[in-house]
């Protein structure tokens, strides 16, 4: 488990990580989302020891994590902007890594090499941004770690990859409860992978829940009333997110279960409704519009 | 964990990745050692006669393997390459994500980056200084005290390779990015330098009675390795020259650079240690350093500042100020620009400006105002141990003296040496009567308001070991009992000049002893050398102030010596050299003038007319044509009213010659056996009516 309790991190007097508590458990996929700037990047960096917080506290399996190379043997970091050694191949930095990581499963990655068409014995500094991206996923995912931190990786990467990754993902989930912690700034991304999600917004966290129990506490309900009575009656019973009318029409974003919306509709005078499955997109929407954030600027610019 | 592992693949790692900087020592190692070696034999042989040749091969063997400054140079270079090549992950912020998030602690990753460094300079070094001595051993040079010399000067200089690494790793962790690290690194090895140079710059300018030997221990370098070794290298190769034991310099010098090495690869590491990661292309990694850094260098460049606008100002306060308000503004500007990285930011932190203004003001004032009492300084007598008195005068200027190696010294520094005064209220006296008259050094000594000046440097030395150095200066005419009371110091006059001395006495047999007063030059017999020194030493302990305030010298014992300097083993030179003396006689000097004229010499004999050529007269008061004389009856006037300038140079402080003229004296050939001229002066209001009426 990684925690993260009370982070702070200032830059020159700004402020980028405000407060963060989140805990992240094992064998799910953590999706951190939120706008560049948002303190994504700067996270995942207290996350890995690279940088010391100014107070709090980040323990992995509750070892302080900076300065501390137990801690840091758990996880493999991927960051936005990977260092490969200069004129290193793909072999190079799998000695490198395989050293530092006992558990680097050799086999695996010359097999995930050939698989994704990546040359072993080709300079990475050759390689294109999407095929680095791809090296440093696999020596990420063989080097067998607890955790796997990835900062905006999937980024540049085409969706046939994306798509292989994550397949590789989820069996190393299945396989060994790989933990894969993920930042990004695309939250449509995220979506079809991560089990948990933590939206950061100026450096604190806007929300930190887990997707399926969003999924099942939001609901989308659409409709006509026969009278204004029915209505006021309606939304006094209910715990409406967002109401939007068009004509007669009432679109209604609320908290509860879909069996507890459906009864309260049944039960009063309607022309017609209907109860909606949101996206994760609209859940987010919602969300964070009751706190006051307009989320459409936030994540999709 | 695979510590022992993840240890050596980063040392490995650490080592692919400096691979140019291995290679850049490596052919450099090559060039500077067996190329430089073979070029330089090259060219011997072919333009040396062969008798020189071996010597000359030796030599030039030893300065390519033991006192060659270009390895010097590229160990300084070195040094800074390793630590900032070694460390430059800091500068970069995907590289810092890369190595700080991998398993590895830092304080493996920071001796593998050690090791390497220390690798790449001493494997290329000591294969090329292996193969260089070999090459030389195929020519036939062959010296096992060079070879160890070699290996010594190799261990030295690996000692200043780690710590000019150090100095240099330091300023890697205070800074974030390359050219901040080159000026940081600069300004850590020349700092304490360049701040003595410049309290000694205001001391001698500001200071009346500052003297330069204050600054011998002053200017000890302690924490600069480069700085030391820069000492260490002029030493080691002044020692080597002289086949003189290096082994006392070396180990002085290794033990200081090991011990700085030591204490700055530990303040690396804390820094290390402490460095955040987020510093990487910022100008300074830590945020509380920033300010005391560019305190510290500004405060220096505004003094620097003040001073030269003082200077160009022809030594105007304003233009001081000018220069220090100049200064720190500029150099504000620029370190705030490098901090900031925004030439916007130039008059951001106004308070420091403020700061630097206050703090540099203040030590402006005090050097320019002497708030704190230099020169009026007397020493406390119950914490004065013993000290110097190095008068100018009398014997000060012509006086010759040597060192055990027989090396020339200054009067002064033979003095500091030897003479240990302990009167101590002579001592306090002597200092409280200059502080006393320093006030008219504005005045001008010398001067016609103060035309009896008397200048000396004191040296005082303290009980808890320190020693105070004064230029002093007072009326002579206004102190005659004080100047009486130090001549009448023992211990001041058998220090005063060399005669006493075992350098002269262990070799009194060997000196040819002539007097002269330029007219007249006699050679004494050498037997009765110990009579006549033994006359002279008596006459000099008992010569008073008052016995030759008022007089010019009779004339000169002249002794030298041809002396062998055992230390110099070099067969190649000559190692004998002349040893040279003058001493004065004057008039009081009853035993050597007795003496004298037992050996039938008139000291005070000048030349005959009837010998004289002719005399020339150079009058440069009123600029005119030289005029020269051949009338006999003239010559003998002119005879009777000079003294030779030989004389001057003795004479007693306030008898000096008439510098408005100079009359050269030439012999007839048959007096001298060929032409032979003295150059004398008149003595004031002595000049014949028919010279000034010309």
């Amino acid at each position: 488990m990684i925690e993260l309790n009370g982070l702070n991190k200032s830059f020159d007097g700004i402020k980028a990580v405000d407060n963060i508590s989140v805990t992240i458990k094992e064998g799910s996929v953590f999706g951190l989302i939120g706008t560049n700037g948002a303190g994504k990047s700067t996270v995942m960096r207290l996350m890995t020891g690279v940088l010391k917080p100014d107070s709090g506290k980040v323990l992995i399996d509750g070892e302080n994590v900076y300065n501390n190379v137990s801690a840091k043997s758990k996880f493999f970091f991927i960051s936005d902007d990977q260092y490969f050694f200069a004129t290193a191949n793909a072999k190079d930095m799998e000695r490198y890594y395989s050293k530092l990581y006992p558990d680097f499963d050799k086999g695996a990655f010359y097999e995930y090499l050939i698989r994704f068409g990546l040359d072993a014995g080709r300079k990475i500094n050759t390689f294109s941004k999407g095929m680095k991206r791809q090296l440093i996923l696999l020596l990420g995912i063989c080097a067998n770690t607890k955790y796997l931190i990835c900062d905006e990786t999937f980024d540049g990467l085409d969706p046939v990859i994306r798509q292989s990754i994550k397949s590789i993902f989820a069996s190393e989930i299945e396989k060994r409860q790989l933990t894969p912690i993920i930042a990004s700034h695309n939250l449509r991304e995220l979506e079809d992978i991560c089990d948990h999600v933590g939206l950061l917004h100026k450096g604190g966290v806007l929300l930190s829940k887990d997707i399926e129990e969003m999924k099942c506490s939001i609901l989308k309900v659409q409709c006509v009333f026969k009278n204004d009575k029915e209505r006021e009656k309606a939304e006094k019973s209910m715990t409406v997110l967002k109401d939007d009318v068009r004509g007669s029409l009432h679109t209604y974003t609320v908290r509860g279960t879909q069996e507890d919306v459906e009864r309260l509709f049944a039960s009063l005078e309607t022309i017609f409704f209907e109860v909606l499955p949101l996206s994760l997109e609209e859940i987010f929407i919602s969300e964070t519009e009751v706190a006051g954030y307009d989320i459409k600027k936030l994540i999709f610019g | 964990m695979t510590s022992k592992n993840s240890f050596l693949v980063n040392l490995k790692q650490n080592a692919e990745r400096r691979t140019w900087s291995i290679l850049l020592f490596a052919i450099t190692f090559f060039f500077v050692l067996p190329v430089t070696l073979m070029v330089n034999f090259s060219s011997l042989i072919k333009y040396t006669e062969e008798q020189f040749l071996a010597k000359q091969m030796l030599n030039s063997f030893k300065d390519v393997v033991a006192v060659n400054p270009f390895i010097m140079a590229v160990t300084l270079i070195f040094a800074i390459i390793a630590a900032i090549h070694g460390f430059s992950y800091l500068y970069s912020r995907k590289k810092t994500d890369m190595y700080l998030s991998v398993p590895v602690s830092i304080q493996k990753r920071f001796v593998a980056i050690f090791i390497n460094s220390m690798l790449m300079y001493i494997v290329p070094y000591i294969i090329f200084l292996v193969i260089t001595i070999i090459i030389a051993g195929t020519y036939g040079v062959n010296d096992t005290y060079i070879i160890k010399m070699a290996f010594v000067s190799f261990g030295i200089n690996t000692l200043f390779y780690i710590a000019v690494y150090a100095v240099t790793s330091i300023a890697v962790m205070l800074t974030g990015n390359l050219p901040v690290t080159v000026l940081g690194t600069a300004t850590l090895l020349c700092y304490e330098n360049g701040v003595k140079l410049l309290l000694l710059g205001m001391s001698s300018n500001y200071f009346k009675t500052y003297s330069q030997y204050s600054d011998e221990k002053f200017l000890k370098t302690w924490f600069s390795p480069l700085g030391i070794f820069v000492k260490f290298q002029g030493d080691f190769s002044s020692a080597l020259k002289d086949s003189l034991n290096v082994m006392p310099i070396v180990g002085k010098a290794a033990l200081h650079l090991a011990v700085l090495a030591i204490v700055y690869m530990v303040i690396t590491f804390l820094l290390y240690k402490a460095r955040p990661s987020e510093a990487c292309s910022k100008s300074m990694a830590f945020k509380r350093s920033k300010k005391v850094i560019k305190r510290l260098i500004m405060i220096p460049i505004a003094l620097v500042f003040s001073l030269f606008f003082e200077s160009a100002s022809g030594g105007s306060l304003g233009g001081a100020i000018f220069g220090m308000a100049a200064g720190i503004i500029l150099c504000h500007s620029v370190i705030q620009a490098i901090y900031e990285q925004d030439l916007k930011a130039a008059f951001k932190d106004k308070r420091s400006i403020i700061y630097i203004a206050v703090v540099a003001g203040f030590i402006f004032a005090v050097f320019k105002f002497d708030i704190m009492g230099y020169d009026k300084y007397i020493p406390n007598e119950n914490k004065l141990v013993s000290g110097t008195i190095s008068l100018d005068s009398p014997f000060g200027n012509r006086a010759s003296f040597y060192d055990n190696e027989y090396d020339a010294v200054t009067g002064d520094k033979y003095r500091f040496e030897n003479m240990n005064i302990i009167d101590k209220s002579l001592l306090c006296d002597i200092a409280y009567t200059a502080s006393q008259e320093i006030d008219n050094y504005t005045k001008g000594y010398g001067s016609e308001e103060n035309p009896y000046t008397m200048t000396a440097t004191m040296k005082y030395t303290l009980s808890n070991g320190k020693n105070v150095y004064r230029n002093i200066y007072f009326d002579y005419k206004e102190n005659e009992e004080l100047l009486n009371r130090i001549y009448a110091d023992v211990n001041f006059k058998e220090n005063y000049i060399q005669l006493f001395d075992s350098v002269f006495t262990s070799n009194e047999s060997l000196y040819e002893i002539q007097y002269s007063n330029d007219f007249i030059t006699e050679t004494l017999e050498q037997n009765k050398n110990s009579e006549l020194i033994n006359a002279y030493k008596k006459d000099f302990i008992d010569m008073s102030f008052s016995d030759v305030s008022n007089t010019l010298a009779c004339g000169y014992l002249e002794m030298y010596a041809v002396v062998k300097d055992e230390n110099k083993q070099d067969t190649d030179m000559d190692n004998s050299m002349t040893i040279y003396y003058e001493f004065p006689v004057f008039d009081s000097f009853e035993n050597t003038k007795a003496f004298l004229a037992n050996e039938g010499i008139d000291i005070n004999q000048k030349a005959d007319k009837d010998d004289v050529f002719s005399i020339t007269v150079y009058n440069y008061e009123v600029n005119t044509q030289p005029v020269e004389i051949t009338d006999v009856e003239q010559i003998g006037q002119i005879l009777d009213s000079v003294y030779s300038r030989s004389q001057e140079y003795y004479s007693a402080v306030d008898f000096v010659l008439n510098d408005n003229y100079d009359v050269d004296i030439t012999f007839k050939p048959e007096k001298y056996n060929g032409y032979y001229n003295v150059t004398c002066g008149f003595k004031k209001g002595m000049v014949p009516d028919f010279i000034e009426q010309n």
